[in-house]
């Protein structure tokens, strides 16, 4: 295996959550969210103005008073937008994620709670086009076809956040996530750019930081362990 | 879950928008593998002679002008010129290049000593006068620098009673005189002529094979013609410390001792071109790639298969076993390993020619 920590991380993740889980006395529930994606680099800034992410995690309070949770979870990050002069093509630069974060209750006020929240992922992105063709009105469907990814790569990235939950059931939340992966230029690609006399660097880091803005439901669920 | 996806992706197409003429592979750095500058060195043009000098600096003749660069082209001295339609090889030896130019009985040479920048071109007054009387064919077949200020060139002439008759003039640049130094006759067609330094030198000739004849005192004897090879082998090639290489494609003879004995290559074994580095130590370029031979050119072994890009590549030159140019046309190419791998330097790429 080239790079052995993004699987170490995981099994040192699910070791820690296994631990937890032995130790629980207290609740588990479910964060699906949703939202907003506004990228702050200008590299890529200038090419997707917006995004749209979706994430599903499995929480675990972790403190007397469920001051602290632990949140296992996964999602995606995508951007998607017209090329070419009749955006006849969609650029798509979409990113599957699998991370941790820790949710902190700081403050609570009636049915209002703030969690400042940190989380780490490891991310996988793919950067493709598409085509839609071929509607087709007696079955009312299309054909898409996709390009093979031209850039791609793996990496870690880190958040920092707040989420405001009401009700224990909406929440809202605002982090920002630094994230600069490193990607990888499809060989063909690279190989016809460098037959046309131009030198390509073996991998780019491309500052894909965003600020995101979601909102979502959380459900508690009791847990009654006989540990 | 198809119906979840669906809604899935409407949000994230709703969320997205972005600059249609920008994409994301725009933001990796695209670099142009040679200079853009360049194309005033090669577009439209060949080149003639390149050679490397201490390691750093690279000079180069093209048909219309000579270049400089310390950097690999990143910065470049370029100096045009207008060559004479040329009427003999262009002939090369480090800072000094000679070619004739010219109608049969009155050549012009012309001369540089300063890797192309200036040249001087002269109809030399040949003394004795030229004899011009009961020829068919005369003219230099060759010329040879052998100091900053003299060039040895070989007048033939051909008549139908007594065959070819070799002249070799000692031409005086600043004096614009040649100087007759030897006269053969004989029935010997000259097929290449180069000296080593200014008192020794060699002769390629032809006669029902190829026969080598050498001279160490300036031309004034040259020794018998001795038979080489029964085929025709066109190409001579000497290095200032007595190695000398004649080839063609196939064959190819090494001397590592000014002629007194000779090696033969593998048959097949096609050369295009050799650079001498040591007595033992030659570089050739192949039809294959690059070779090396370790023996004085009793073995051979294969650096680099070159690819489709070097196609043109005619020759190559190397300053040290480590440091050393192919090139031809439009191409040069520049390696710093012993040919393993190679730097383009030239390459007449879209974004150069455009």
């Amino acid at each position: 295996m080239k790079n052995p920590f993004p699987s170490r991380l995981l099994c040192l993740g699910l070791l820690v959550f296994a631990h937890l889980l032995s130790q629980a006395q207290n609740q588990f529930g479910i964060d699906l969210g949703g939202g907003l994606v506004v990228p702050t680099s200008a590299q890529l800034n200038k090419v997707f103005y917006t995004g749209g992410e979706m994430s599903l995690g499995f929480k675990l309070a972790v403190l007397p008073g469920k001051r602290l949770w632990i949140v296992p979870n996964g999602g995606f990050k995508m951007y998607m937008k017209g090329a070419g002069t009749d955006n006849s093509v969609t650029e798509t630069f979409l990113t599957g994620k699998a991370g941790l974060e820790f949710q902190y209750k700081a403050a609570e006020h009636r049915k209002w709670a703030f969690f400042p929240l940190v989380r780490i992922d490891y991310n996988w992105c793919s950067n493709f086009f598409s085509k839609t063709y071929g509607y087709d009105p007696t079955t009312n469907t299309t054909t898409t076809a996709e390009t093979d990814s031209y850039l791609s790569g793996h990496d870690l990235s880190y958040d920092a956040g707040i989420m405001i939950v009401r009700s224990s059931l909406w929440f809202l939340r605002i982090d920002y996530e630094y994230f600069n992966p490193s990607l990888k230029l499809n060989s063909d690609l690279k190989n016809q750019l460098q037959a046309d006399g131009f030198a390509v660097p073996a991998t780019t880091r491309i500052n894909c930081s965003s600020v995101n803005i979601g909102l979502g439901l959380t459900f508690n669920f009791k847990h009654r362990s006989k540990f | 879950m198809k119906k979840y996806s669906f809604y899935v992706l409407c949000l994230a197409a709703l969320c997205s928008c972005g600059n249609k003429n920008v994409l994301l592979i725009n933001q990796v750095p695209v670099t142009p593998v040679v200079n853009p500058a360049t194309k005033a060195i090669i577009k439209g043009n060949s080149l003639l002679y390149v050679r490397l000098d201490s390691v750093a600096s690279i000079h180069g003749i093209t048909f219309n002008s000579a270049f400089r660069t310390a950097d690999d082209f990143m910065d470049f001295e370029l100096h045009p010129f207008s060559l004479q339609t040329a009427t003999t090889p262009y002939s090369f030896d480090g800072n000094r290049c000679v070619y004739g130019s010219g109608q049969g009985l009155t050549p012009a040479v012309n001369f540089s000593a300063d890797y192309g920048s200036t040249w001087t071109s002269f109809s030399p007054v040949f003394n004795p006068a030229l004899p011009g009387a009961g020829v068919y064919s005369s003219g230099f077949f060759g010329l040879s620098p052998v100091g900053d200020e003299e060039v040895l060139g070989l007048y033939v002439q051909q008549s139908y009673a007594n065959g070819y008759t070799r002249q070799l003039y000692k031409i005086d640049v600043p004096a614009t005189t040649a100087t007759l130094v030897s006269s053969i006759q004989d029935n010997y067609m000259p097929l290449a002529m180069q000296f080593a330094n200014a008192k020794t030198g060699w002769m390629l000739l032809s006669g029902g094979g190829t026969y080598i004849s050498s001279t160490t005192d300036s031309g004034v004897t040259w020794s018998e013609p001795a038979l080489i090879d029964t085929r025709n082998l066109g190409s001579l090639r000497v290095s200032a410390t007595g190695q000398v290489a004649v080839y063609s494609v196939p064959g190819a003879y090494f001397s590592a001792d000014n002629g007194v004995t000779w090696k033969e290559a593998p048959a097949s074994l096609h050369l295009g071109d050799v650079s001498f580095v040591s007595s033992s130590l030659i570089y050739g370029l192949t039809d294959g790639g690059l070779g090396k031979s370790t023996d004085g050119g009793v073995s051979w072994s294969y650096v680099s298969n070159f690819d489709s890009t070097f196609n043109n590549v005619t020759s190559i030159f190397f300053e040290d076993e480590q440091h050393g140019l192919a090139y031809g046309a439009q191409r040069l190419y520049e390696t710093v390993d012993g040919g393993k791998s190679w730097k383009t330097l030239l390459y007449p790429y879209d974004y150069i020619l455009q």
